[in-house]
Protein backbone atom coordinates (compact mmCIF):
# COMPACT_ATOMS: atom_id res chain seq x y z
CA UNK A 1 0.00 0.00 0.00
CA UNK A 2 1.47 3.29 -1.09
CA UNK A 3 1.12 6.15 1.35
CA UNK A 4 1.58 9.85 0.77
CA UNK A 5 2.46 12.34 3.40
CA UNK A 6 -0.43 14.76 3.73
CA UNK A 7 -0.15 18.00 5.68
CA UNK A 8 -1.85 18.25 9.07
CA UNK A 9 -4.11 21.04 7.93
CA UNK A 10 -5.37 19.01 4.96
CA UNK A 11 -5.85 15.98 7.17
CA UNK A 12 -7.75 18.04 9.70
CA UNK A 13 -10.00 19.60 7.05
CA UNK A 14 -10.67 16.20 5.51
CA UNK A 15 -11.53 14.46 8.72
CA UNK A 16 -13.60 17.39 9.96
CA UNK A 17 -15.69 17.17 6.83
CA UNK A 18 -15.97 13.39 7.26
CA UNK A 19 -17.15 13.76 10.84
CA UNK A 20 -19.70 16.38 9.89
CA UNK A 21 -20.92 14.07 7.12
CA UNK A 22 -21.72 11.54 9.81
CA UNK A 23 -19.19 8.89 8.90
CA UNK A 24 -18.49 6.73 11.90
CA UNK A 25 -15.29 4.94 10.96
CA UNK A 26 -13.35 8.14 10.58
CA UNK A 27 -11.39 7.65 13.77
CA UNK A 28 -10.27 4.18 12.77
CA UNK A 29 -9.31 5.42 9.37
CA UNK A 30 -7.24 8.23 10.80
CA UNK A 31 -5.55 5.93 13.28
CA UNK A 32 -4.63 3.50 10.53
CA UNK A 33 -3.23 6.29 8.42
CA UNK A 34 -1.13 7.63 11.23
CA UNK A 35 0.25 4.23 12.07
CA UNK A 36 1.09 3.53 8.49
CA UNK A 37 2.78 6.85 7.96
CA UNK A 38 4.54 6.59 11.30
CA UNK A 39 3.01 9.86 12.52
CA UNK A 40 1.61 8.72 15.83
CA UNK A 41 3.55 11.41 17.59
CA UNK A 42 1.33 13.97 15.86
CA UNK A 43 -1.92 12.58 17.24
CA UNK A 44 -2.36 15.43 19.73
CA UNK A 45 -1.59 18.09 17.14
CA UNK A 46 -3.82 16.56 14.51
CA UNK A 47 -6.65 16.21 17.01
CA UNK A 48 -6.28 19.86 17.88
CA UNK A 49 -6.24 20.80 14.22
CA UNK A 50 -9.39 18.75 13.60
CA UNK A 51 -11.09 20.54 16.48
CA UNK A 52 -10.03 23.88 15.03
CA UNK A 53 -11.32 22.82 11.63
CA UNK A 54 -14.63 21.78 13.18
CA UNK A 55 -14.81 25.13 14.98
CA UNK A 56 -14.54 26.97 11.66
CA UNK A 57 -17.43 24.85 10.50
CA UNK A 58 -19.61 25.79 13.47
CA UNK A 59 -18.90 22.76 15.64
CA UNK A 60 -16.94 23.43 18.80
CA UNK A 61 -15.32 20.65 20.76
CA UNK A 62 -14.80 21.78 24.33
CA UNK A 63 -12.82 20.12 27.10
CA UNK A 64 -14.65 20.69 30.35
CA UNK A 65 -12.92 19.77 33.58
CA UNK A 66 -14.59 19.98 36.98
CA UNK A 67 -14.07 18.63 40.47
CA UNK A 68 -17.48 16.97 40.62
CA UNK A 69 -19.90 15.48 38.17
CA UNK A 70 -21.93 18.13 36.42
CA UNK A 71 -25.71 18.14 36.63
CA UNK A 72 -27.65 18.25 33.33
CA UNK A 73 -28.71 21.82 34.13
CA UNK A 74 -25.15 22.92 34.57
CA UNK A 75 -24.12 21.15 31.38
CA UNK A 76 -26.87 22.97 29.54
CA UNK A 77 -25.75 26.27 30.98
CA UNK A 78 -22.17 25.61 29.88
CA UNK A 79 -23.29 24.57 26.41
CA UNK A 80 -25.40 27.67 26.06
CA UNK A 81 -22.53 29.81 27.14
CA UNK A 82 -20.13 28.12 24.70
CA UNK A 83 -22.52 28.48 21.79
CA UNK A 84 -22.92 32.15 22.47
CA UNK A 85 -19.20 32.77 23.12
CA UNK A 86 -17.98 30.88 20.04
CA UNK A 87 -21.02 31.51 17.88
CA UNK A 88 -21.07 27.79 17.15
CA UNK A 89 -24.10 25.93 15.93
CA UNK A 90 -23.14 22.80 17.82
CA UNK A 91 -21.03 22.15 20.92
CA UNK A 92 -19.48 18.80 21.77
CA UNK A 93 -18.30 18.66 25.40
CA UNK A 94 -15.65 16.26 26.65
CA UNK A 95 -16.30 16.33 30.38
CA UNK A 96 -13.72 15.05 32.83
CA UNK A 97 -13.62 15.02 36.60
CA UNK A 98 -10.43 16.13 38.36
CA UNK A 99 -10.80 16.30 42.12
CA UNK A 100 -7.61 18.37 42.40
CA UNK A 101 -9.51 21.29 40.91
CA UNK A 102 -11.47 21.54 44.22
CA UNK A 103 -14.35 23.37 42.53
CA UNK A 104 -15.33 25.52 39.56
CA UNK A 105 -14.54 24.55 35.98
CA UNK A 106 -11.89 24.74 33.31
CA UNK A 107 -12.97 25.17 29.68
CA UNK A 108 -10.75 24.57 26.70
CA UNK A 109 -11.91 25.34 23.21
CA UNK A 110 -9.75 25.66 20.13
CA UNK A 111 -7.82 28.89 20.48
CA UNK A 112 -8.76 29.75 24.02
CA UNK A 113 -8.98 28.50 27.58
CA UNK A 114 -10.87 29.62 30.64
CA UNK A 115 -9.76 28.48 34.08
CA UNK A 116 -12.30 29.32 36.76
CA UNK A 117 -11.34 26.57 39.16
CA UNK A 118 -10.74 27.05 42.86
CA UNK A 119 -7.36 25.40 42.41
CA UNK A 120 -6.43 28.18 39.99
CA UNK A 121 -7.52 30.82 42.49
CA UNK A 122 -5.37 29.26 45.18
CA UNK A 123 -2.47 29.11 42.75
CA UNK A 124 -2.93 32.82 42.03
CA UNK A 125 -2.95 33.44 45.76
CA UNK A 126 0.33 31.52 46.11
CA UNK A 127 1.76 33.42 43.16
CA UNK A 128 1.28 36.64 45.15
CA UNK A 129 4.27 35.68 47.27
CA UNK A 130 7.16 38.10 47.13
CA UNK B 1 148.04 96.91 108.60
CA UNK B 2 150.22 99.82 108.07
CA UNK B 3 147.66 101.63 106.09
CA UNK B 4 145.10 101.27 108.83
CA UNK B 5 147.34 102.46 111.44
CA UNK B 6 148.35 105.34 109.17
CA UNK B 7 144.68 106.43 108.75
CA UNK B 8 144.21 106.11 112.43
CA UNK B 9 147.02 108.21 113.21
CA UNK B 10 145.90 110.84 110.65
CA UNK B 11 142.49 111.00 112.12
CA UNK B 12 143.78 111.57 115.50
CA UNK B 13 145.84 114.39 114.24
CA UNK B 14 143.26 116.14 112.00
CA UNK B 15 140.09 116.24 114.03
CA UNK B 16 138.96 115.47 117.42
CA UNK B 17 135.26 115.42 116.87
CA UNK B 18 135.37 112.50 114.43
CA UNK B 19 137.94 110.87 116.57
CA UNK B 20 135.79 111.29 119.56
CA UNK B 21 132.96 109.67 117.67
CA UNK B 22 135.21 106.88 116.58
CA UNK B 23 135.01 107.79 112.89
CA UNK B 24 137.97 107.39 110.76
CA UNK B 25 137.92 109.74 107.82
CA UNK B 26 139.99 107.72 105.63
CA UNK B 27 138.31 104.58 106.39
CA UNK B 28 135.03 106.32 105.86
CA UNK B 29 136.03 107.62 102.49
CA UNK B 30 137.33 104.26 101.52
CA UNK B 31 134.09 102.74 102.64
CA UNK B 32 132.10 105.35 100.76
CA UNK B 33 134.10 104.74 97.64
CA UNK B 34 133.76 101.06 98.10
CA UNK B 35 130.08 101.54 98.64
CA UNK B 36 129.75 103.67 95.50
CA UNK B 37 131.68 101.11 93.59
CA UNK B 38 129.39 98.49 94.98
CA UNK B 39 126.39 100.59 94.06
CA UNK B 40 127.73 101.13 90.60
CA UNK B 41 128.42 97.46 90.18
CA UNK B 42 124.99 96.59 91.45
CA UNK B 43 123.42 99.19 89.22
CA UNK B 44 125.46 98.11 86.28
CA UNK B 45 125.22 94.34 86.59
CA UNK B 46 122.70 93.34 89.22
CA UNK B 47 119.87 95.80 89.35
CA UNK B 48 119.00 95.58 85.64
CA UNK B 49 118.43 91.86 86.01
CA UNK B 50 116.57 92.29 89.24
CA UNK B 51 114.47 95.12 87.89
CA UNK B 52 113.87 93.24 84.70
CA UNK B 53 112.87 90.20 86.68
CA UNK B 54 110.62 92.28 88.88
CA UNK B 55 109.17 94.02 85.85
CA UNK B 56 108.54 90.72 84.20
CA UNK B 57 106.95 89.38 87.30
CA UNK B 58 104.89 92.51 87.65
CA UNK B 59 103.92 92.24 84.00
CA UNK B 60 102.97 88.65 84.56
CA UNK B 61 100.99 89.59 87.62
CA UNK B 62 99.29 92.39 85.71
CA UNK B 63 98.72 90.03 82.84
CA UNK B 64 97.28 87.48 85.19
CA UNK B 65 95.15 90.12 86.81
CA UNK B 66 94.05 91.27 83.39
CA UNK B 67 93.37 87.71 82.40
CA UNK B 68 91.44 87.20 85.61
CA UNK B 69 89.47 90.38 84.92
CA UNK B 70 88.88 89.26 81.38
CA UNK B 71 87.85 85.83 82.59
CA UNK B 72 85.56 87.41 85.13
CA UNK B 73 84.10 89.66 82.45
CA UNK B 74 83.74 86.71 80.15
CA UNK B 75 82.15 84.71 82.92
CA UNK B 76 79.73 87.53 83.59
CA UNK B 77 79.01 87.84 79.87
CA UNK B 78 78.60 84.10 79.66
CA UNK B 79 76.31 84.19 82.64
CA UNK B 80 74.26 86.91 80.95
CA UNK B 81 74.25 84.88 77.75
CA UNK B 82 73.18 81.82 79.70
CA UNK B 83 70.45 83.85 81.32
CA UNK B 84 69.33 85.10 77.92
CA UNK B 85 69.50 81.59 76.57
CA UNK B 86 67.53 80.34 79.53
CA UNK B 87 64.90 83.02 78.97
CA UNK B 88 64.75 82.17 75.30
CA UNK B 89 64.71 78.47 76.09
CA UNK B 90 61.87 78.96 78.54
CA UNK B 91 60.01 80.99 75.94
CA UNK B 92 60.68 78.36 73.29
CA UNK B 93 59.65 75.62 75.68
CA UNK B 94 56.48 77.53 76.48
CA UNK B 95 55.81 77.99 72.76
CA UNK B 96 56.49 74.32 72.11
CA UNK B 97 54.19 73.29 74.91
CA UNK B 98 51.51 75.67 73.63
CA UNK B 99 51.93 74.36 70.08
CA UNK B 100 51.86 70.81 71.34
CA UNK B 101 48.70 71.57 73.30
CA UNK B 102 47.12 73.14 70.21
CA UNK B 103 48.15 70.18 68.07
CA UNK B 104 46.93 67.74 70.68
CA UNK B 105 43.62 69.60 70.90
CA UNK B 106 43.32 69.60 67.12
CA UNK B 107 44.20 65.92 66.99
CA UNK B 108 41.64 65.12 69.68
CA UNK B 109 38.98 67.16 67.89
CA UNK B 110 39.82 65.44 64.60
CA UNK B 111 39.69 62.04 66.31
CA UNK B 112 36.36 62.96 67.90
CA UNK B 113 34.97 64.09 64.56
CA UNK B 114 36.23 60.91 62.94
CA UNK B 115 34.74 58.82 65.72
CA UNK B 116 31.42 60.63 65.40
CA UNK B 117 31.43 60.11 61.64
CA UNK B 118 32.30 56.45 62.08
CA UNK B 119 29.66 56.05 64.74
CA UNK B 120 27.11 57.69 62.45
CA UNK B 121 28.12 55.36 59.67
CA UNK B 122 27.84 52.35 61.95
CA UNK B 123 24.44 53.50 63.17
CA UNK B 124 23.28 54.16 59.60
CA UNK B 125 24.59 50.78 58.49
CA UNK B 126 22.95 49.06 61.43
CA UNK B 127 19.70 50.89 60.72
CA UNK B 128 19.89 49.91 57.08
CA UNK B 129 20.57 46.31 58.05
CA UNK B 130 17.69 46.39 60.50
CA UNK B 131 15.41 47.82 57.81
CA UNK B 132 16.52 45.09 55.44
CA UNK B 133 15.96 42.46 58.11
CA UNK B 134 12.51 43.91 58.87
CA UNK B 135 11.61 43.90 55.18
CA UNK B 136 12.91 40.35 54.83
CA UNK B 137 10.96 39.32 57.92
CA UNK B 138 7.85 41.01 56.56
CA UNK B 139 8.30 39.22 53.25
CA UNK B 140 8.81 35.92 55.00
CA UNK B 141 5.76 36.52 57.17
CA UNK B 142 3.76 37.59 54.10
CA UNK B 143 4.77 34.47 52.18
CA UNK B 144 4.19 32.20 55.14
CA UNK B 145 0.79 33.79 55.67
CA UNK B 146 -0.09 33.23 52.01
CA UNK B 147 1.09 29.64 52.22
CA UNK B 148 -0.89 29.13 55.39
CA UNK B 149 -4.01 30.76 53.99
CA UNK B 150 -3.70 28.82 50.72
CA UNK B 151 -3.15 25.53 52.49
CA UNK B 152 -5.98 26.19 54.91
CA UNK B 153 -8.27 27.28 52.08
CA UNK B 154 -7.31 24.19 50.12
CA UNK B 155 -8.09 21.94 53.09
CA UNK B 156 -11.34 23.68 53.90
CA UNK B 157 -12.49 23.73 50.28
CA UNK B 158 -11.53 20.09 49.86
CA UNK B 159 -13.79 19.11 52.72
CA UNK B 160 -16.60 21.63 52.31
CA UNK B 161 -17.13 21.99 48.57
CA UNK B 162 -19.47 19.17 47.63
CA UNK B 163 -21.24 18.64 44.36
CA UNK B 164 -24.06 20.98 45.26
CA UNK B 165 -21.77 23.82 46.17
CA UNK B 166 -19.63 23.12 43.14
CA UNK B 167 -22.62 23.50 40.82
CA UNK B 168 -23.17 26.93 42.28
CA UNK B 169 -19.52 27.78 41.81
CA UNK B 170 -19.61 26.67 38.19
CA UNK B 171 -22.80 28.59 37.58
CA UNK B 172 -21.28 31.67 39.14
CA UNK B 173 -18.15 31.31 36.99
CA UNK B 174 -20.23 31.10 33.82
CA UNK B 175 -22.31 34.01 34.97
CA UNK B 176 -19.18 36.06 35.58
CA UNK B 177 -17.75 35.49 32.11
CA UNK B 178 -20.95 36.32 30.31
Amino acid sequence: MTSFRISRRKLADFYADQLLAGKKDVATQLAAYLIETNRLREVELITRDIEAALATRGVVVADVATAHELTPATKDAIETYLKRATRASSVQMKVSVETDLLGGLRLKVPGSEMDATLQRKIMKLRAAKV
Amino acid sequence: MNILTQFSSTTESSGNVFSALGIDWKLLIIQIVAFLILVWILKRYVYPFLIKSVDERQAKIEESTQAADNAKAKAEAAEKDIEKLMVRARKDAKDIVATAKDEATAAIEAAEAKAVTRADKIVASAKEQIDKDVIAAQKTLHNQTIDLVASATEMILGSTVDSKVDQKVVAKAIEDVR
